[in-house]
């Protein structure tokens, strides 16, 4: 067991094998040694560290992803895997505040697959969209003067002779 | 900086730049696209290469010097990474249909050495009687003209290489002279390197090996680097750049040397970028042995006394300084039937000996392991193929008994055995045979990382999931079918031997090329995940049922079906007019000439292929609501009453007959099978189309 200390003081005791998950807390607990204690998660407030052991709790079981000199083949794998699993699916669905929160938190606790879904989902939500429908999904305001926005175009122009 | 609401930033622009880089690794080209115009901070972020380079990574698996670019030079990551997508993308349009083209370059010559350069999308045939290579394009099949001439009676072409280098470089060699080709869209020059071995004999080179991994630069100029290798069988090894094609260095590797009693051939050599690797076979003595060169000149009066590093040496071999012998590999067979794979990038060889035994060894160190394969009867194994490559932690080895038995790569360990026995004659769920022989006799295998692909000699392709083994599907190509019906007419002459199967490394599909005899064809698939997956076989199960149907029954309801969907307001989808004019013209004309009773496909009632795939998906949509057990025993019933029907009207069996006889009586030397390939492709889609509908009814009826 570590507990993990979110950044607004909450702690959450979760199972070493679901800790792992996070290739930062695993390598921290390595170097700590087995009694690891507290391990503080600045940076993520309770609410989201909460989602994210849901995530590791589902997960646990999983074959840890590959590292180093597999690297050509774990690319090959995610290609693979375009489609997103069930659960998965609904585990993302939640508001963008909390999804871009979670995509950060697997980022910055090194959540490998995490951070795919998450990556994944955001880019579903662009796909086949035009730039006026994208900055309407993500509340984005369109700050170029149109003008500028000519010269983007322009400049993009020779990607289009497919 | 920018892209705020409110005062408040939207939370999307939170996330940093290499999870942004992430996100677009999911991306297809065209939204990519998009994404620079949607605000400053991406526009600016979508300028950098860090985005278009962790793209590309992510996607392809590779990162730089371990690829070429696909215009020869580096370019901008961005280029790089859009050009390959929209390379795979029009792939990807060619739609999921198995082998939807057989092309026959040259009527008259049997395809022998075929080589698919997946990077560059380009396959190239050679045929050494009429001395012509033809280069044709992988996702048309078309052929890009003219031929290449040669030569006729200079000698054979023993190697045919691609180089990820220079996109359309190619290397053989005739007699004492290597050639080396390099044609790239703009530029067409050709380097002949006289073998200098006048000192000794013209002896005719009998290997030769381009390196794909070297610098860059290898076709700019002289960079010290290995261009391309040359040995004859005196044992002269040569190195060349490539540009040029000046002399790098050459040695002489004693091959046989009569006073220590040395007979031996070379059977391979090969490079890593860095060294060169000769293997050389010595029958006498049973064994093979590896030599490792740093591709430099060297004089032969420095010679070095090497010591054995083997019991079955027993007399020391004299060797250049520069050269090493660095393993002997002993193998207890009175013949050296030899076939190897060699892989750039994990430095793996592999080998097998004498047909019995395979080994893998790693270039770096020498080093050789055994794979054990599961001894199959007294007599023991005769290996057909073996295979491996870049992506791949497999070998596949097939052998004689019809049996692949898969080994790790870096391990060694036996993984699983698929007994091809099980699946080759028999056309999955139909129950059909196709081929009476009790055993299976396997052509050839190919695999990449998702799917392993055999072919067996009566050219039934089978696909399996190159994890498990699991069987996912089988079929008959199309050139097979023509044949099959056309056998007695043709004798066993044309019978269409599959020589040669080429599949995608990096792709995810068993899409891929085979040369089938005379012809060329290629088979794609994309295999769905999960439960698409599933989909995938019962639309598989109802196109072998939808086949029982008799063709004139088929025709008519074909027909009915079209209309029918018209009348419903199909969207149309927008077409160039041209195109289908032509098409449409090359149909009509086919059909005339065949003066069967499917003139009467007029153009008006043909939809467009995008339309028909779209309402094939429509249809395969609506179907997945049918339960898996109600499905099974609709299909039964629906079987019955199709033979019924298939009994009723025997003997009007006229379809796809005779496509190839007009080709090979024909005395164009590039006859083009551009007829029969249109032709098929309208009337795959039209099947198919209807295939789906039909099952759909009759489930509706069953409700």
């Amino acid at each position: 067991m570590v507990t993990l200390v979110s950044s607004d003081g909450v702690s959450f005791n979760v199972d070493q094998k679901v800790a792992s998950r996070s290739a930062l807390i695993k390598n921290m607990m390595e170097d700590i040694g087995e009694d690891a204690g507290e391990i503080p998660v600045p940076n993520v407030s309770s609410n989201v560290l909460k989602k994210v052991i849901e995530y590791c709790t589902y997960h646990k079981d999983d074959p840890l992803p590959q590292s180093g000199e597999d690297e050509g083949t774990s690319a090959a794998d995610k290609k693979k895997s375009t489609v997103i699993d069930d659960w998965d699916y609904n585990f993302l669905q939640v508001d963008q505040e909390m999804l871009f929160e979670i995509i950060l938190t697997a980022n910055y606790l090194d959540i490998k697959p995490l951070l795919d879904v998450g990556c994944k989902t955001v880019a579903n939500m662009i796909k086949g969209k035009t730039p006026e429908e994208i900055r309407r999904t993500f509340n984005i305001a369109n700050d170029f003067t149109p003008e500028e926005e000519a010269q983007i175009r322009r400049e993009n122009e020779w990607a289009e002779d497919r | 900086m920018s892209g705020t609401v409110l005062g408040k930033k939207a939370p999307v622009l939170g996330l940093p730049q290499e999870v942004f880089a992430e996100i677009c690794s999911s991306l297809d080209v065209a939204s990519l696209e998009n994404l620079v115009l949607v605000c400053q901070q991406w526009t600016e972020w979508m300028k950098d290469d860090f985005v278009w380079r962790t793209c590309f990574q992510r996607v392809f698996g590779v990162s730089e010097g371990e690829f070429g670019w696909m215009g020869g030079e580096p370019t901008s990551w961005r280029r790089e990474y859009c050009n390959r997508m929209l390379t795979l993308y029009r792939w990807s349009r060619k739609r999921a249909a198995a082998n939807r083209t057989a092309v026959c370059y040259r009527p008259r010559e049997t395809v022998t050495n075929m080589r698919c350069f997946w990077d560059h999308g380009i396959g190239m045939i050679a045929y050494p009687h009429s001395g012509l290579l033809t280069v044709f394009d992988l996702s048309t099949l078309k052929a890009h003209k003219p031929s290449i001439h040669i030569g006729r009676s200079m000698g054979p072409i023993v190697g045919l290489i691609c180089s990820s280098m220079s996109p359309y470089g190619f290397l053989h060699a005739t007699d004492a002279n290597l050639d080396v080709l390099l044609l790239s869209n703009s530029c067409k020059k050709r380097v002949t390197m006289k073998f200098a071995t006048s000192q000794v004999h013209e002896a005719p080179i009998v290997q030769c090996w381009m390196t794909q991994t070297a610098s860059p630069k290898v076709c700019q100029g002289p960079d010290g680097k290995v261009g391309a290798l040359s040995i004859d069988n005196a044992g002269w090894v040569a190195n060349w750049e490539l540009g040029g094609g000046k002399l790098v260095g050459k040695m002489l590797l004693p091959v046989s040397d009569v006073t220590t009693g040395h007979t031996g051939i070379v059977l391979d050599l090969f490079s890593d970028g860095k060294d060169v690797f000769i293997v050389v076979g010595r029958p006498v003595k049973q064994i093979v042995e590896i030599y490792k060169w740093d591709g430099q000149s060297a004089d032969v009066a420095e010679e070095v006394e090497v010591e054995p590093i083997s019991e079955a040496e027993n007399k020391p071999v004299r060797l250049p300084p520069n050269i090493t012998l660095i393993t002997t590999i002993s193998s207890k067979v009175d013949h050296l039937q030899y076939l190897t794979q060699f892989d750039e990038k994990s430095g793996m060889y592999i080998i097998t000996l004498g047909g019995m035994k395979v080994y893998t060894m790693d270039a770096k160190t020498g080093n050789t392991s055994t794979l054990t394969v599961p001894s199959e009867g007294e007599d023991g194994i005769c290996v057909i193929d073996v295979t491996s490559g870049s992506v791949i932690k497999h070998v596949a080895v097939a052998t004689h008994r019809g049996a692949i038995h898969v080994f790790n790569l870096k391990s060694s360990d036996f993984v699983y055995t698929i007994d091809m026995n099980q699946y080759g004659n028999v056309i999955a769920g139909s129950g059909t045979t196709v081929s009476d022989s009790q055993q299976v006799s396997i052509g050839t295998v190919a695999l990449n990382a998702a799917v392993l692909v055999t072919v067996t000699d009566s050219s039934i392709i089978s696909v399996f999931d190159v994890l498990s083994g699991s069987h996912l599907r089988t079929f008959v190509p199309e050139s097979h079918r023509g044949f099959k019906q056309n056998r007695d007419a043709f004798g066993t002459r044309w019978a269409p031997l599959c020589t040669d199967l080429s599949i995608d490394p990096l792709s995810t599909s068993h899409r891929g090329v085979m040369a089938c005899g005379v012809c060329i064809e290629s088979f794609e698939q994309i295999l769905p995940d999960g439960n698409s997956r599933r989909q995938a076989k019962r639309s598989s199960k109802k196109k072998t049922i939808a086949r029982g149907l008799s063709q004139a029954e088929m025709l008519s309801i074909q027909r009915a079906e079209i209309n029918d969907q018209i009348s419903t307001g199909v969207e149309k989808i927008k077409e160039d007019k041209q195109e289908v004019e032509k098409r449409e013209k090359i149909v009509q004309k086919y059909n005339g000439s065949r003066n069967g009773s499917m003139g009467s496909f007029s153009g008006g009632e043909r939809l467009s292929e995008e339309e028909q795939l779209k309402l094939a998906l429509l249809m395969s949509q609506d179907n997945n609501v049918i339960r898996e057990d109600e499905e099974e025993a609709l299909a039964r019933a629906l079987e019955a009453s199709l033979l019924e029907a298939q009994n009723s009207s025997a003997g009007n069996e006229s379809f796809s007959e005779e496509p190839y006889e007009n080709g090979f009586e024909g005395e164009e030397e590039d006859y083009h099978d551009d007829y029969q390939g249109d032709y098929e492709e309208e009337d795959e889609d039209l099947k198919y189309a209807l295939e789906l509908s039909l099952a759909e009814e009759a489930s509706r009826n069953h409700q």
